[in-house]
């Protein structure tokens, strides 16, 4: 018996699928068509493949959990989030315009400090900041690039319109299992691919690969590009290996590397020393260089800020892109695109409170059962209070600290997120989700056609990201 | 043409990649053929299940956590303790750790087979620990690792990478052939009441039911008869376990394999060097005498001179020196 898509009801949210019960959005139309056709017992096949595929392949990810790295297959839902190509082109303007101005202004922090001279952003918000890096100070890399990867999160409404809800710019993950999704759709629902015109996202790699190489110090036809890991017990591990193989580059870790005494980076190999061009860091700052970050890192090479520095190697993202990486500067993110561009914002900000200000802060204080208060620096979703779903004691340990440390917290209306039909056991029920595309920036600009959609899979959650029990999505962005 | 490229920590992970998988299929095939022997053996042979800890020089670790000798414990060490290095669980995972840490090179389907192994071991080790359920299941495992080989061979690129591991699995593959003949000349020796060195031109049916255990426990016995033709002889199994050139898992045959994948790599000369010695060592053995007197010191002999190739493996790739300024 096939499932009863009239009875499917996302109630007051938007819907990505559905415009009402029974009836898909003009995109969706013929995946719906393709859905009806499949039966309780072939949906359930094709559940099965896919998760069959996913372990074959070895799509992975890690959780910390109960003091052990446990390797979880990847979470995925074969029901595909669709977007109108019509609304992806704005969407991907306002992505692209959005980078540029934040490496401008990151360029600025580290070298003429205009903004905060002109009054834009406080001085003492940035540079007392903990991704605040006085080591950058001076730098000028190429084509004034520092975030080159750039992870921005989408949420919709319910009136369907697109807000940034974040922007990762230190070591965004996710983008893997953007590709792997679409090939496990394609091998599980390939009949989709005939009915519908979908935006191909295998390209992304190769640009990854192209706007790596545009960093190179070397002017040569093919710079050595290597992607740096911390090893296999990191949770993004899949991630690194998957796309050093796509880009034909080096996976490398720490140890494999040394800085020369001539400030080059070169990899231990079987034959000897090999020069490296530019490094796609997965590892925090902090773990990058024991010689100047911690010491006790294991993960980095000595002297790699070093090398860095003095331009013999080059660094993706750059140290210190994380100064832009914070709630409290995402506030000020639409007039950083006036002040650079002179420009309006083609996307818009998720209305935010900044603790840090007096007179914000008490109307955040007042407000708790209504708002969503975050950390300015947590990340996987620990540390967030939502203020409609919490108990009495709860907002109250959450006011206690942002009494205690208000640059820490920022504060967001709880957006009603837009849900997408998610197999949950034998039924199909609406649940909430959001998107992260990727922005590549080096000597061009690139914008993935969609990107990791994430499902937050208990019913009435928010919560999406993997850490916490989401799922995702292959995203489609349909003519 | 570009030099091609391999990380030493890559090439490290491939070379214990294949010493770890070779290890599994060795440790299935012999507890196969262990219990196997031990059902022939008549009850007055002293000749049981702690023999098979000492062919892997476990029996320290056995001991700490095991008074009893007994089959029971010992497959259990040897199928599914986690503690135990030598066991197929820890090889397994072991494998395993080091495919994915250099997963790039290694072929997806073959991969997938280290997968399978994986979670054979772990879903059906536990419980295949009785005399009915341990056939079965190392003769998956057997097949699975076979399987493997196959992959690699067929779809693998000879690249580096690809030398190391086949170097790995000859290295470990001589060391296990050369543990079985050991053992197999011990018992034989511990098995005359008088203590004197076995007479090489007698066979008793004991013998025979254990040299040809020791022939089937390196898959080795079909083999053996096409080329000897004739009944069971302890110094013509010996001497064709050393020496023959044609027979993959002979001592000779591996060294030769071992030889080869060397020849392929950079900065080989000194290494090769070693190799040769180990094998001219071989071959001056006179397997008759050697029956008589000092087989045992022949072996050891073997199994050092292997040691100091995988110790100089080690110095020559997977840890390079620092580079001086250009």
């Amino acid at each position: 018996m096939a499932f009863d898509w009239a009875g499917y009801d996302a109630g007051e949210f938007y819907d990505e699928m559905m415009s009402s019960p029974g009836y898909a959005r003009g995109v969706a139309r013929k995946l719906l068509k393709t859905f009806r056709t499949l039966d309780e017992a072939e949906l359930n096949q094709r559940v099965e493949a896919a998760n069959a595929a996913i372990k074959t392949m070895g799509i992975t990810f890690t959780v910390y959990s109960d003091g052990r790295n446990i390797d979880r297959a990847w979470p995925f839902d074969i029901i595909p989030r669709v977007i109108p190509a019509s609304e992806w082109e704005q969407v991907e303007r306002g992505l692209a315009q959005r980078l540029t101005a934040l490496n401008r202004f990151i360029n600025d922090v580290y070298n003429e400090q205009k903004i905060f001279d002109d009054g834009i952003v406080p001085r003492d918000l940035i540079v007392g900041s903990a991704n605040f890096r006085e080591q950058c100070m001076g730098m000028q890399p190429a084509h004034g690039a520092w975030a080159h990867v750039c992870g921005s999160d989408l949420i919709r409404d319910q009136d369907g319109v697109f807000y940034v809800l974040e922007d990762n710019l230190r070591v965004p993950s996710g983008v893997s299992y953007m590709l792997e999704n679409r090939q496990v759709t394609k091998t599980v629902l390939p009949e989709l691919f005939e009915e519908c015109s979908i935006r191909s996202v295998s390209q992304y790699t190769s640009q990854l690969s192209d706007t790596l190489a545009s960093l190179s110090p070397r002017k040569v036809a093919n710079p050595e590009i290597v992607v740096m890991t911390p090893g296999i017990y990191n949770s993004a591990y899949f991630e690194h290996a998957y796309l050093a193989k796509e880009m034909g580059a080096e996976l490398v870790e720490g140890n494999d590397m040394v800085v020369g005494d001539d400030d080059c980076v070169y990899m231990k190999t079987i034959n000897g020393m090999d020069r490296v061009d530019v490094i796609y860091r997965r590892i925090d700052d902090l773990f990058l260089d024991p010689e100047v970050f911690n010491p006790e890192s294991a993960l980095g090479v000595p002297g790699l800020l070093r090398a860095w520095r003095s331009g013999k190697v080059a660094l993706a993202n750059a140290p210190g892109a994380g100064v832009a990486d914070d709630k409290a500067v995402y506030a000020y993110v639409p007039d950083i695109i006036r002040y650079y561009l002179e420009e309006e914002p083609l996307l818009n900000n998720v209305p935010t409170y900044l603790c840090e200000d007096k007179a914000q802060r008490k109307y955040v204080l007042a407000n708790l059962d209504k708002l969503v208060v975050k950390p300015t620096n947590e990340s996987g979703g620990y540390g967030l209070l939502v203020g409609p779903m919490a108990s009495k004691a709860e907002r109250n340990r959450c006011a206690r600290q942002v009494r205690k440390d208000p640059r820490n917290y920022v504060a967001q209306p709880l957006v009603a997120l837009s849900t997408a039909p998610t197999i949950c056991g034998r039924e199909i029920a609406p649940r909430h989700l959001d998107l992260r595309p990727f922005i590549l920036q080096g000597e061009k600009t690139y914008v993935t056609a969609g990107g990791l959609t994430r499902v937050a899979l208990q019913q009435g959650s928010f919560v999406v990201n993997s850490s916490q029990g989401g799922g995702s999505k292959d995203t489609w962005i349909v003519e | 043409m570009a030099k091609e490229r391999l990380l030493s920590r890559v090439a490290e992970r491939m070379y214990w990649l294949g010493r770890y998988l070779e290890r599994t299929e060795n440790t299935a095939r012999l507890l196969n053929v262990y219990g196997n022997l031990l059902y022939d053996l008549p009850r007055n042979v002293d000749f049981g299940w702690a023999s098979l800890i000492d062919i892997f020089g476990a029996t320290n670790d056995f001991s700490e956590h095991y008074s009893n000798r007994d089959e029971r414990n010992v497959v259990k060490f040897m199928i599914a303790d986690e503690w135990n290095p030598t066991s197929t669980a820890t090889s397994v995972h072991l494998a395993r750790e080091n495919a994915r840490a250099s997963r790039e090179g290694i072929p997806q389907v073959a991969f997938e087979t280290i997968n399978v192994i994986r979670d054979h071991v772990q879903s059906k080790g536990s419980a295949s620990l009785g005399r009915r359920s341990r056939g079965e299941f190392c003769a998956v495992l057997v097949k699975h690792c076979q399987l493997f080989t196959g992959q690699i061979q067929s779809t693998m690129s000879y690249d580096a990478a690809y030398q190391f591991l086949r170097l790995g699995q000859s290295i470990e593959r001589a060391d296990m052939t050369s543990r079985i003949i050991d053992t197999g000349y011990a018992t034989e020796f511990a098995s005359r009441s008088d203590g004197a060195a076995p007479a090489v031109d007698e066979t008793s049916g004991v013998e025979s039911a254990l040299w040809m255990s020791v022939l089937r426990s390196v898959s080795a016995l079909q083999m053996y008869r096409r080329h000897y033709q004739e009944r069971i002889e302890a110094a013509d199994v010996v001497e064709f376990l050393l020496k023959n050139e044609d027979f993959p898992r002979s001592l000779t045959c591996c060294l030769g394999a071992a030889r080869f994948a060397l020849g392929k790599l950079p900065e080989n000369k000194r290494i090769l060097a070693m190799v040769y010695r180990a094998n001219s060592a071989l071959r001056r053995g006179d397997t008759v005498a050697l029956m008589e007197e000092g087989m045992r010191e022949f072996i050891d002999e073997f199994q050092l001179n292997l040691e100091k190739v995988h110790t100089r493996i080690d110095d020559a790739w997977f840890s390079p020196a620092r580079p001086r300024g250009s």
